[in-house]
């Protein structure tokens, strides 16, 4: 399901990659991870 | 390991809003407080925001006065700060300052996947120095987005490039006057392998051939379309640089500049759509 929200960028933390979302309804930062996740 | 894979779709809407700002003090990104409506404006930032941020009269500082009337900006730029040199392909260098505290991050941020700190400054305004004077030596102190995207993959062997940094590093330092000399430092060199791996395994042919003279052919480049202004962006991000992500759909491959949505609201989608076994290993190097 799409949620509306504002995207503000890229963020780089830790050497990772985050696309850096606000959510206005609920007043919250939201960090969406865009490396690959791995699982063993 | 396995791979999770997954697909992202980012639908833009037909509303901008500002974007908010920095706070230097608090070290965070703080939201803007009216959520100002910019939709059909050139900026994704609104007036006060900007002045919030501390940094609207710094930008393009070269260090000879200070014009800035934000305390804010002040107390940031008396904090220490590294002068690095960057590569980006095609063997373009450019020169550029990072606060000390957040200096891997800034590297991250400029997309410079190979560089070297050369020097460190007690302050910004003493490294906006240093950065001048290298970059009246003929060195860029900027490279545009269009650049980084129409040179996206980096042919050059890594230790070539380590090479060609610490040559410049010795030629800047032949040619810059004792004042700058003293805060130079024993270079130190970075890369991140992981990121530019990812991109020339996605993005240069595999078959290579043998020439009539016993070496290989040049590894051909895969064709990617650039979007500098998105609509929409859909597929697998296999490698983030900067603020552009290589996308991959059907087979096609994208670069996608995602400073352009910044304010934007978007219709934002996430999900894994299966896994596959992958034999690299990521090495995440700094």
């Amino acid at each position: 399901m799409g949620i509306k929200k504002q995207f503000l960028g890229i963020k780089w933390s830790n050497n990772n990659p985050q696309m850096l979302f606000y959510d206005k309804v609920i007043h919250s930062m939201q960090y969406e991870d865009c490396s690959r996740k791995y699982r063993n | 390991m396995r791979i999770v894979v997954g697909n992202i779709e980012i639908k833009k809407t037909t509303e901008k809003r500002c974007k908010g700002y920095y706070d230097l003090i608090k070290k965070q990104i703080v939201p803007c407080k009216y959520f100002i409506d910019l939709t059909g404006s050139e900026y994704c930032q609104c007036r006060e925001c900007q002045a919030k941020s501390g940094f609207d009269i710094c930008l393009g500082c070269n260090g000879s006065v200070c014009k800035t009337n934000s305390d804010v900006a002040r107390k940031f730029c008396h904090e220490g700060h590294h002068v690095y040199l960057a590569y980006f392909s095609n063997d373009k260098l450019k020169v550029g300052t990072a606060a000390s505290y957040r200096k891997y991050e800034r590297l991250l941020e400029q997309g410079a996947l190979y560089s070297i700190f050369l020097a460190q400054a007690p302050n910004g305004r003493i490294a906006r120095q240093l950065e001048s004077r290298i970059s009246d030596l003929g060195i860029a102190s900027k490279v545009n987005s269009a650049y980084k995207m129409n040179n996206f993959i980096i042919d050059r062997e890594q230790e070539e490039i380590e090479k060609m940094l610490m040559d410049e590093y010795k030629s800047i330092l032949q040619s810059v006057d004792d004042k700058c000399k003293k805060y130079f430092i024993k270079p130190e060199y970075n890369n991140f392998m992981n990121i530019s791996d990812k991109v020339r395994q996605n993005l240069l042919e595999e078959s290579r051939q043998l020439t009539l003279f016993g070496g290989m052919d040049e590894p051909e480049h895969k064709q990617y379309e650039k979007v500098s202004k998105p609509e929409g962006v859909s597929g697998e991000i296999e490698a983030v640089v900067g603020s552009l992500i290589l996308l991959k759909k059907d087979n096609k491959f994208s670069v996608v500049n995602m400073k352009s949505l910044e304010g934007w609201l978007v219709d934002f989608k996430k999900r894994e759509i299966g896994e596959r076994i992958d034999g690299s290993a990521d090495k995440g190097e700094r």
